[in-house]
């Protein structure tokens, strides 16, 4: 009589041939996976080449497949695809791989590398195929281009193309649509970006930091001034004393820029959206609540060490710090802010930028009563020399102290 | 009219089985050994890798599809087996695991290439989704990783959730 031992003996000792077949018979390639974790001996078959490539075939398959489903109500496409598009090359590749594999099986059973005994000493072994590495970094690249373009989807949408449009009832709560589209895209890091994940997928410096802030900059700037648009109508109708109305406006404004505080909050992220980034579009957008909002939460990050700062990609170059102010400092004068605003500003500049506010005092030997006119001073000196332009002090504080 | 040839089959644990020549003709490894005989006789050969209770399954399966040709089951299985397979297959395959196992040894050993195909789609079909403790259990098969090894393999495969 047949005993259990036996029978754990038969399926332990199964040839590497057939636990290769029931490998190409898996529906997904993570049913694979748990097989590969087994034992030794069901691993050992991940060291055929072939294996993988059959797989990754399969795997065109699927997207073959999803390729057909998603151009289907577009005959047209779908057969330019079957003939010389996507369709037809994944097609081809996905038979070329076949074909190869085919050969490889045999050969790599004729051309073992090593015995037995030399491959279950390690369990690295299978890493050193080649087509187990292409095939892991194909599949990753398609999760971060998937990664990527499901955030740059959420950040590109148009709020205003939503089922729900802006009116009386929710313009100051957060069924605004433009609320409801960014905490959408916060939800969605929150639930996949993790810092330091060691995963370039999930990887929160990279996908939120330095993949989105551009975008986040430029889309947000540009709901925020349709939907300042709407708030001043709005408030427009009301008939309330003037004190009122003001507070009210400043809440809803500070409602609406929620999503800002809360995506370069240093606090809440180990690597939020890049704030210095997004300075020179909040300048453009004559919105100083946003450009308050970021000034602040760039001198926070300031006070920690360099080490221990999350805003990543600023250059500390005193050269660059100068190129930087100089830029803003244009935008609030081509702009016309209010001379507190670009007080605000200036001030926020020699906090941020230290070594260049040292740099400065050191070339100046003229005394400045602040920091700030130094700061101005020298951002004129540096406009005038690149654009050859006649700006001076005198008439930069005529500009900002309206003397 | 003439009498149909036969061939006997001996199991490894030796229980003779006598089956149609045209049968058991399936078998790749049977057709090259009568190839080699002579064919006014009733062969007896020897399979010394089979038991008999999975050699008899064997017959089984050779009896009915030798009429009936069986359909090619796609790789990979794009869901559960019993849905491209026939209702004589699916009545086939209601064995357990051990025996499953056996007959996938003995369709190896005995070159049948459509039960080999049929036992390892039903094994794929029986442990899609199942973690690897799950297949472990089922199956009996002993983990000999550290738990170290096999979370790195975990780790290293993470990728296969995703192809």
């Amino acid at each position: 009589m047949e005993t259990c031992e036996n029978h754990h003996k038969k399926m332990n000792q199964l040839p590497e041939d057939l636990i290769f077949s029931i490998f190409l018979y898996c529906p997904k390639t993570s049913d694979v996976a748990n097989l590969l974790q087994l034992n030794r001996h069901w691993l050992g078959v991940a060291r055929y080449e072939a294996l993988w490539r059959m797989r990754f075939a399969f795997h065109l398959s699927d997207r073959i497949k999803s390729e057909e489903e998603r151009l289907a109500d577009n005959q047209q496409a779908l057969s330019t695809s079957r003939s010389k598009g996507t369709i037809r090359k994944l097609k081809l590749l996905a038979k070329s791989h076949v074909d190869e594999a085919e050969k490889l099986y045999t050969r790599e059973k004729v051309c073992e590398h090593g015995g037995d005994d030399d491959r279950e000493q390690g369990i690295d072994f299978y890493t050193g195929f080649r087509f187990y590495t292409i095939f892991k970094k194909e599949i990753e690249g398609l999760r971060i281009g998937k990664m990527t373009e499901k955030l740059m989807e959420l950040i590109s949408c148009n709020y205003e193309r939503t089922n729900y449009a802006v009116n009386d009832e929710n313009i100051l709560t957060d069924e605004n649509p433009l609320k409801k589209k960014w905490k959408r895209f916060i939800d969605f890091v929150d639930s996949n970006l993790v810092p330091d994940s060691e995963s370039a997928i999930t990887d929160q410096y990279y996908m939120l930091q330095k993949n989105c802030t551009a975008q986040f900059a430029t889309k947000f700037e540009a709901d925020l001034s349709s939907m300042m648009k709407k708030l001043r109508k709005y408030f427009f109708k009301l008939s309330k004393p003037k004190e009122e109305l003001y507070q009210e406006f400043n809440n809803a404004v500070a409602n609406i820029l929620e999503p800002v505080r809360i995506l370069t909050d240093t606090s809440k992220y180990k690597y939020p959206i890049d704030a210095y980034k997004c300075l020179p579009v909040a300048v453009e957008s004559m919105n100083f609540d946003l450009v308050h909002s970021l000034l602040v939460s760039i001198k926070d990050d300031c006070k920690r060490t360099d080490s221990e700062r999350q805003y990543r990609d600023i250059s500390v170059k005193n050269g660059d710090a100068l190129d930087f102010c100089k830029k803003l400092m244009t935008s609030f004068m081509n702009k016309s802010y209010p001379v507190e605003n670009i007080m605000y500003f200036l001030n926020s500049m020699v906090v941020i930028f230290p070594s260049l506010m040292h740099e400065l005092r050191n070339k100046n030997h003229a005394k400045f009563k602040c920091d700030e006119d130094l700061l101005a001073n020298s951002i004129i000196d540096c406009r005038n020399y690149y654009t050859g332009m006649e700006l001076s002090m005198e008439l930069f504080e005529k500009a900002i102290r309206g003397m | 009219m003439s009498e149909t040839k036969q061939v006997e089959l001996t199991s490894k644990d030796k229980v003779s089985f006598k089956v149609d020549r045209d049968v058991i003709l399936m078998s790749g490894l049977v057709k090259d050994m009568l190839e080699e005989g002579d064919e006014d006789e009733t062969p007896i050969i020897p399979i010394p890798n089979v038991d008999s209770k999975p050699l008899q399954k064997v017959i089984e399966y050779c009896q009915y599809h030798h009429k009936e040709p069986a359909q090619e089951i796609e790789k990979p299985l794009k869901g559960k087996i019993e849905d491209v397979i026939c209702d004589w297959d699916k009545k086939f395959l209601e064995i357990d695991q051990s025996l499953l196992i056996e007959l996938i040894m003995a369709a190896n050993y005995l070159n049948i290439k459509d039960l080999l195909d049929l036992t390892c789609a039903k094994v794929a079909s029986m442990i899609k989704g199942k973690s690897p403790e799950q297949i472990r259990e089922m199956f009996g098969i002993e983990n000999d990783f550290t738990p170290e090894e096999e979370a790195k393999i975990r780790e290293e495969n993470k990728w296969c959730e995703e192809a």
